[in-house]
């Protein structure tokens, strides 16, 4: 989540957020893994159930549209086959989009991976 | 002339007892699976300035960990792998490729059904590599199958899993 995010920073996050709200764009999220809580996912919301996404010479297309994203400082080059979510289905990136597309952990989660959302 | 409270007293003791053995044969069980895990993260990792002999030997103690038929699903990371010829030239490629290359299991649960003699495993690995000047940390989950095969348990699926599904990239 450079630069947005520095490594190995301490971070607060809400888990019961979800529990009683919807994710929304640009909300960054805790992802977890199936095995236990040690090991966890930060990363930003880009795409909404529903929608049909991909990147396109750096950019996040929505339905065909850039989405505007400030947060981003270099957008890089990345191209993305095009995804159509399900109906509880994220598309989430980090905001490092200077690295290679293929070295970066990005793409489709289910709502259920959803663990909280980061509040600082 | 025994006593009821006696009798009562000493089935009570037997279930115990029973219940006892029953959790230590489980127990061990468990162990035997973890200190496996352990030893076949421990053969893929390679530390930096490796002599060659000693990584070969490493790579070819890999197979070792699967059963007779198994199956290994790494994509997009690594090829598919049903054979122990594709586990080891895979493995061997990959410590011939890095400098170093450390990991670490950082989460895991285990289910392990004696009666049938299986496991399932879901692992979190997290893993440093090194190659020329790059170093990148990156954090895997694993869904294992494990089988016991003349009284050693091994791998029968090793399956990576996604929680965040990367689309392809152009």
């Amino acid at each position: 989540m450079e630069p947005t995010l520095s490594d190995r920073s301490f971070r607060l996050v809400s888990r019961v957020h979800y529990k009683i709200r919807q994710p929304e764009r640009g909300d960054i999220v805790v992802i977890r893994m199936a095995a236990g809580h040690k090991t966890m996912y930060l990363k930003r919301i880009l795409g909404l159930p529903g929608e049909r996404v991909r990147f396109k010479d750096g950019v996040f297309m929505v339905d065909n549209n850039p989405l505007p994203e400030p947060y981003v400082v270099r957008n890089g080059s990345w191209n993305t086959g095009e995804v159509t979510l399900g109906p509880s289905q994220y598309f989430v990136a980090g905001d490092n989009r200077a690295m290679n597309a293929r070295e970066h952990v990005m793409g489709v989660t289910h709502r259920s991976r959803l663990e909280g959302l980061l509040l600082w | 002339m025994v006593k009821p409270w006696f009798k009562i007293g000493i089935l009570i003791l037997l279930a115990l007892a029973l219940g006892l053995v029953y959790a230590r044969c489980s127990n061990r069980d468990a162990r035997l699976i973890h200190r496996q895990w352990d030893r076949l993260v421990g053969s893929v990792e390679k530390r930096p300035e490796e002599p060659p002999l000693q990584s070969l030997g490493r790579a070819n103690a890999i197979p070792d960990f699967f059963a007779r038929e198994f199956h290994v699903s790494l994509r997009p990371v690594l090829p598919n792998m049903k054979s122990r010829n594709e586990l080891l030239s895979t493995f061997s490629y990959v410590r011939g490729a890095v400098t170093s290359l450390s990991l670490g299991t950082s989460d895991r649960t285990l289910t392990v059904n004696r009666s049938a003699g299986t496991a399932f495993m879901t692992a979190t690995i997290r893993g440093t590599v090194v190659y020329g000047t790059t170093r990148e940390t990156h954090a895997y989950e694993f869904d294992v199958d494990w089988i016991k095969e003349d009284g050693t348990w091994r791998i029968q699926t090793l399956t990576l899993v996604q929680s965040i599904e990367a689309p392809p990239v152009l």
